[in-house]
This record gives C-alpha cells, structure tokens and sequence, in this order.
C-alpha cells in the first residue's frame, strides 16, 4: 500500500512539474502572467467588474486548475500528446480577462484627465510585460507571392521545365533536407522521394536521405539508393562538385541555382 | 494571380458568409443595428465552416474528387445564403436593437451633457489603425513554417491531383491509408477549394499571402463582437478594450507557443485557428447561450463553432469540448438550469463523433 502511495506521488509530482514546465514554455519570460493574476483580482474585488466573475473568473481559475491537475493532466496528455501539452493553455482568455479588467478599472476614474493617464499606464504595462511579434524576430521580406524561398522556386521550375522537354508527366525527385519541406508547397506535380516525415519515422528511402544529406556523399552508395527510389532527378548541394563522378553513372547536370545543382539520371524511366 | 481572381477570393469569404449570417444574426436578440453586420458575418462564417466538415469528410472516405466537393459546398453556400437574405427581409426580423435609445438615435448625451455618437469614440481611429497596421505587416511580410510542408501541401496536392487527401503531401505518393490523426480536419481542404472557387490562386499564395489577413479581421471582428457582449452601452469601453486586445496580441511574441503568435505568424494553419479564433468564439457564444440565456438559437451556433473547431484541427476536438463542459458547469449549475448539460451535449455531438471515428481509424 506504501508502495503504490509513493509511486502515485512520484507520478502526480512528475505530471505537475511537466505542466508547470509547459506554463513556463507558454509564458516564457513574460509579465503575462502577473497581469492576468492582477486582473483575475480585480475581477473579484471590484464593484463593476464582479458581474462578470461567472464569465471570467471562475472559468479561467477553473483551467488553470484542470491543466495542473495531476490527474486530469494525465488525460489532457493522452489526448492532446505529451509534446504539445502547452496547447491547453490556449483555452485560458487571459486577453479576455486582461483587457476587461484594466477598461473597468480606466472607467472607475470619473475624470478624463486620470482615465487618459490609466490609460497610457495600461498600454506601457503591455507593452514592457510582452514581446512585439510584429518584428525581425518572427518576420522576413517577403520574396514573392508563395512566401518560400526564392531559391527552391528556381529548383522546382528547372524540374519542371527538364520534365516536359524529356516528357516526363510526374517527375520524381530526391532533394536535400532544406528542400523537401517547401517544393511541394509550389509545385505539386514533382513527387519525391521522401519528405519532412523523414526526418521523424524510419521510412525505406533512409539510405538515401542519409547519403544526399551527408557533408560528403559516397558516391556509388548514393546511385545506388538513388536508383533503388526510382528518381528521374537528383538535386545536391553545388559545393560537393560531384558533377563528373555522377556523370560515369549517367547522371548529368541539367540546371543550377545559387547552391544547389539539379541532375537527370539518363537511365531513368521516366514514367 | 489576377485581381479578378482576388476579387472571387474576397466574393467567398466576406459577402457569401454575410448573406449567409444575415437570418442567423437576424434571429440574435442581443444583436444590436451597430453590430449587425459584425454578427451575420461571424454567425455565417461558422455555419459554411461547419457545412464544409460535414460535407467534406463523408466525401473523403467515398473519394469523390476535389472539384466535386467545391460544386457541392458552393451550391449549398448560395441556397443557404439566398434563404437567409429573404427570411432576413422579413418584417418581423428586422432589427430592434437591445434598447429603444439603440434604435432612434444614433447619439447620446453623456453626463457634461455633451453629444456623441453613440458608435464613435476618440479611440476608434487608433484601433482601426492598429488594426489595419497588423493586416498589411501580416499581409506584406513573410514567415516561413515547416509544418506547411503537410499542411499546405495537403492543399496543393489536392488541387494538383483533384483528389481529397488521397495523396501524401510529403512524397505524392498514393496513401496506403489516409493518416488518421489529419482525415478528419478538412481545413487544408478548405485552403484547397477556396483556391479552385477563386479561378486558381495557387493554394500556397493563397495560404500565405491572403488568408492571414482574412483570419486577423475575423478574430478582430470576434473580440468586437465579445466588446459589444460585455459593454453593451458604452462604445468608449468597448474600443479601450479592443484596443487593449490588439496591444495584447501584438506583444504575446514572449513565446513560440503562444496564442497571439499564432494568429499572426500561422494564421493559415488550422491549429492557429482553434487557438486564435475558436476560444473566443467559445468564450462568446457560451456567454450568450447560457449567461444571458438569450435564445436556444445559441446552442445551433455552438454546435457550427464546435464543428469548426474540429474542421480546423484535431486538437480542435478536446480545446472545444473542455471548454463548453467548463463553462457549462459554473453557468448551469448555479443558476440550477440542468437543461443546459444536455444542450451541451448536443453542440459536442460532432466533436464526439470525430473522438470516437479517430479511435476506430487509429
């Protein structure tokens, strides 16, 4: 009985402390939380806001409470996954309740003069207690209307161009890593040989994602897995310079961008 | 992309939806005339997301091909939005306002005795500006995310091979069996009629460069819907507190996981919407369903939010139900409106339903 006692209590202590680590992911260094704290208060204490208890108050304190309990941790995990427990925290309307509370108390000043001062008070509190997402951080020029690399767009047209002069209806590709995520994305027409999901699950073309990802390919490995996934094209880093030892194996170069060069196996079927 | 085919993209997300809310907004006694319009298009965008799931998932499992589903979607947006503009016309739905000083003057006098409108305030330039100064940032600007690599491509392979998820995304290879975690969630596949519906704006440009936007001023039209809910009389409180949202939004980049840095980072994606436009629709349609207990009518809406919400994402199924099963708690029992537990149930019945399919699937 001890026994099980100490291992549910190892459990619920283990459970917590990976909530509390996913609050702490979610908030990160943030004021957030002690604003919506502040303002659950305010919500309880003051006189115009307490209508409002049932709709903000005790909902959220009730989240919070589902999301660190340990045993409704442990079914929250189950069903949104152990890695993205953090989105439970999407349910708490902390801009809800935040943006409530300060209005109500602006408004508890009957003069103009003090709510303007509340006012700029509240926006500089925001302001210092967060992170700008709208910035360098989070955002880049845009390069065209995809919103992808510029550069994987130059790829896929020379696939696609390649294919229709050697009337391939659906080409295959076996591309490096960085590539795999966004091709796609632009042209769906150009299959390939393995995708994002490679890098997660064991999947049969590992052989050749390990040789095109390598810093220096070996060479016949790399034909040989290349033509066991039955590929049209090869796309590989420009810097490896592999060009005439891929060509003794019919492997020619039929385009480059700024670091990457696309090559056609002769061989291939084309189908 | 040509403006023609912009102009089609903007035809279906913002006219279609308000013809289609128009009846259902109609019917909302707490709608005021200021919030009218706010309202149809929150109330239809729900009901053609929620038509869409429900179509869109039978036709995945029969493999009836994209362009199948977009005929069938559209005829039954614009039976449904044709019904709700007539019925909307109707004498006895026209707008009454919650008030009679709502409805016959559109000023008010406040306590120095000065005149104001009664829909302006000093405050509504600034948050119009910040507003539209995150549209046109979100707009103009580009994030990249890996997760597009399934999702996205979700789209494009369904509009390249006009099939519905018959295709892995990664490789476009033919699946051996559709992945079960993502056949229930038909967002992608809204991306992907959408797309064919606009004359062919390619899924990804689609994606990137104008749903974001789209999605910004749809949750901004939420929390003004939530503003209007929680300061019926006073349009000064309501646009502080809009604009104290939008500040909110703007600096929740602290973190990656984030709500707000979903909104504006992947709005696209449809996790991004359970997280930035399903919980406050949550948080509002509760309030209105149970606290002020304005209408059965309620629970219809949060039946299309919960199914939205399951449209969007898988997590859409647990981040939907948990919360109405909260908020129904401390409404009903309180308040001893048991009736309240089995309407409930029956806005989660889709959610259920996608629960039960994805154990069986998985």
């Amino acid at each position: 009985m001890t026994a099980i006692i100490e291992i549910l209590v190892e459990r619920f202590v283990a459970y917590f402390s990976e909530a509390l680590r996913c609050f702490q992911l979610y908030f990160a260094d943030s004021f957030y939380p002690i604003l919506f704290v502040v303002s659950l208060a305010l919500i309880f204490f003051h006189p115009n806001a307490k209508k409002e208890r049932s709709s903000l108050l005790w909902p959220n304190l009730a989240f919070l409470a589902l999301t660190f309990f340990p045993p409704t941790i442990y079914l929250l995990m189950k069903m949104v996954g152990i890695l993205v427990y953090w989105r439970v925290f999407w349910m708490l309307t902390f801009p809800i309740v935040i943006a409530y509370a300060i209005t109500q108390w602006v408004h508890s000043f009957s003069r103009q003069f003090f709510q303007t001062v509340a006012v700029l008070i509240a926006v500089v509190a925001i302001i210092f207690s967060g992170q700008l997402i709208l910035s360098e951080e989070y955002f880049t020029e845009r390069e065209n209307y995809y919103k992808l690399p510029a550069e994987v767009l130059e790829v896929a047209d020379i696939i696609s161009e390649q294919a229709e002069e050697q009337g391939i209806e659906s080409p295959k590709a076996a591309v490096p890593e960085y590539l795999c995520v966004y091709i796609r994305q632009y042209d769906a027409s150009i299959r390939l040989a393995y995708g994002r999901n490679m890098v997660k699950w064991d999947v049969p073309q590992s052989g050749l994602y390990s040789q095109i990802n390598r810093k220096i390919p070996q060479t016949q490995k790399l034909v040989k897995h290349f033509r066991k996934a039955e590929c049209n094209y090869l796309v590989l880093r420009t810097s490896l310079s592999l060009d005439e030892a891929l060509s003794d194996y019919s492997i020619v170069k039929v385009g480059e961008t700024e670091t990457y060069t696309i090559y056609f196996d002769e061989e291939s079927t084309g189908s | 992309m040509k403006m023609l085919n912009v102009l089609l993209f903007i035809l279906l997300v913002v006219p279609m939806p308000l013809l289609n809310g128009l009846f259902w907004s109609a019917k909302d006694k707490s709608s005021s005339r200021s919030h009218h319009l706010l309202s149809a298009l929150f109330y239809g965008m729900f009901l053609e997301f929620a038509l869409f799931e429900i179509l869109a998932i039978p036709m995945v499992f029969f493999k009836c091909s994209l362009l199948q589903l977009s005929v069938t979607w559209l005829a039954l947006s614009l039976v449904l939005a044709v019904f709700s503009f007539c019925k909307s016309l109707h004498p006895a739905l026209r707008k009454t306002g919650t008030s009679a000083a709502d409805e016959t003057s559109t000023e008010a006098v406040d306590s120095d005795g000065i005149r104001t409108r009664k829909w302006f305030s000093p405050l509504l330039p600034v948050v119009l500006l910040c507003i539209l100064l995150q549209f046109f940032y979100v707009t103009f600007n580009q994030h990249i995310d890996e997760d597009d690599a399934f999702y996205v491509a979700t789209a494009t392979t369904a509009v390249e091979t006009n099939t519905l998820m018959e295709y892995d995304p990664y490789t476009g290879d033919l699946y051996s069996e559709p992945p079960a975690r993502y056949v229930l969630s038909a967002w992608p596949l809204y991306l992907a009629v959408l797309s064919t519906l606009s004359g062919g704006i390619h899924p990804t440009i689609l994606a990137h460069l104008l749903i974001p936007g789209f999605v910004l001023l749809f949750a901004y039209c939420i929390y003004a819907l939530i503003a209007k809910s929680l300061f019926p009389d006073d349009c000064s409180k309501q646009h502080l507190f809009l604009l104290l949202i939008s500040l909110l939004l703007s600096f929740s980049g602290f973190s990656v996981y984030s709500s707000g840095t979903f909104l504006f980072v992947r709005a696209w994606q449809g996790k991004a919407l359970v997280a930035s436009i399903t919980q406050p629709t949550l948080f509002y349609l509760c309030r209105c369903a149970m606290k002020e207990d304005n209408g059965t009518i309620f629970w219809f809406y949060l039946f299309c939010a919960v199914t939205a919400s399951c449209m969007f994402s898988s997590m859409g199924v647990i981040l939907a139900t948990v919360p109405i099963g909260i908020y129904t708690l401390i409404y009903a029992v309180p308040q001893r409106k048991w009736r309240y537990f089995y309407r409930s149930a029956f806005s989660c019945l889709y959610a259920v339903f996608c629960g039960i399919a994805y154990l069986i699937l998985s």
